[in-house]
């Protein structure tokens, strides 16, 4: 887990806004992740596991209505299993994963592998596509991503 | 095909340090998965072994206790109860043979998880339709005896409201396969 929680802590941005909603994806992540060790056979490498079951995992998650407490801070004892660390904001990240949270879920998992070095036929394997449906994607994504970058001036690019 | 533009955002995106953004509590992450994923397992073993094991104990019972064993009745009851724990037994087998069969791939994934909704709701519509022969036959059964209005009722009352928790519980795994679709369409969409 500590190894890897860069690229979760990635995925969670990405598919869920709310500190209360990027706990509980993290739970599901987690308790996925712990459940799928037997069957992780290193016929993978680490990275690329862990990432096939976080993105199955979190297209999948929805966020439970019921039980939406974004309202309630941490001084009111509410324990999250993962704590955001005081750090100076980057508006230009910031900007990025708000384009990227709006996209569609299969979208921002293409988009994420993209972005985290994972080339065309690793981005194939892992979804269960052809390469070049992948490239078609791409493509699509990078020319939206490019279009957003343009019309904010602010985000410096 | 390069896009000098975009490897602007690839920049932007190599620049983050997403360690420093979380910590993680890893005694309380432990305690917490441990426990959840020994419920999560246990309910659905749990349940299942309950179904099995009521239609049996229900059929056993009604032969070895029934003041009028050999009513026609009361053995179509206990025939269509061991054919119904039979049913979900089968069921089970062919729930635990999914799990294995889709590539362990994203598709894959989505893939099973609709397959294994179907087996849901195949399984929620025919215990639902079970209520029905299984409802008429208590009922029967009962009449022979000449039970009171009460117990009818009650017995009716019963019956009514199984039939109406698997039609919520049909619906609700429609719109999880409804859900699942949609994503499959998006992966599998070239637009």
């Amino acid at each position: 887990m500590e190894d890897y929680k860069g690229l979760l802590f990635k995925i969670l941005r990405s598919f869920a806004q709310n500190t209360f909603d990027q706990d509980d994806l993290f739970q599901e992540i987690s308790l996925q992740l712990w459940r799928s060790i037997p069957q992780f056979k290193g016929e993978a490498l680490a990275k690329t596991w862990i990432y096939r079951v976080a993105l199955n995992t979190a297209i999948k998650w929805k966020r439970d209505e019921g039980k939406h407490r974004s309202s309630l801070t941490h001084s009111e004892g509410l324990e999250y299993l993962i704590q955001k660390k005081q750090s100076p904001p980057n508006p230009r990240i910031a900007w990025l994963y708000e384009e990227i949270a709006q996209m569609n879920k299969i979208d921002i998992s293409l988009c994420l592998l993209l972005l985290d070095g994972f080339n065309y036929a690793e981005m194939a394997q892992l979804l269960g596509i052809s390469e070049s449906h992948v490239g078609v994607k791409i493509h699509r994504i990078k020319q939206h991503l490019i279009q957003k970058s343009k019309a904010h001036v602010s985000s410096g690019i | 095909m390069s896009h000098p533009e975009f490897e602007e955002i690839q920049q932007i995106w190599d620049t983050q340090d997403p360690d420093a953004g979380y910590e993680v509590q890893i005694p309380e992450l432990t305690q917490k998965i441990q426990k959840k994923a020994r419920f999560a397992s246990n309910i659905l073993i749990f349940s299942e072994l309950v179904l099995i094991f009521a239609n049996l104990l229900g059929a056993c019972t009604i032969l070895l206790y029934s003041s009028a064993p050999d009513s026609g009745y009361i053995i179509a009851l206990a025939i269509l109860m061991f054919i119904g724990a039979a049913y979900i037994v089968f069921e089970k087998i062919k729930r635990i043979y999914l799990e294995k069969r889709f590539p362990k791939s994203l598709l894959g994934s989505l893939e099973q998880a609709i397959a294994q909704m179907q087996v849901q709701i195949r399984l929620t519509q025919v215990m639902r339709w079970y209520i029905l022969p299984l409802g008429l036959l208590t009922i029967l059964a009962a009449w022979n005896k000449q039970t009171s209005s009460w117990v009818f009722l009650c017995i009716l009352f019963f019956f009514i409201l199984g039939w109406r928790g698997g039609a919520w519980e049909k619906r609700l795994y429609v719109r999880k396969k409804k859900e699942l679709l949609s994503l499959k369409a998006q992966l599998l969409r070239e637009r």
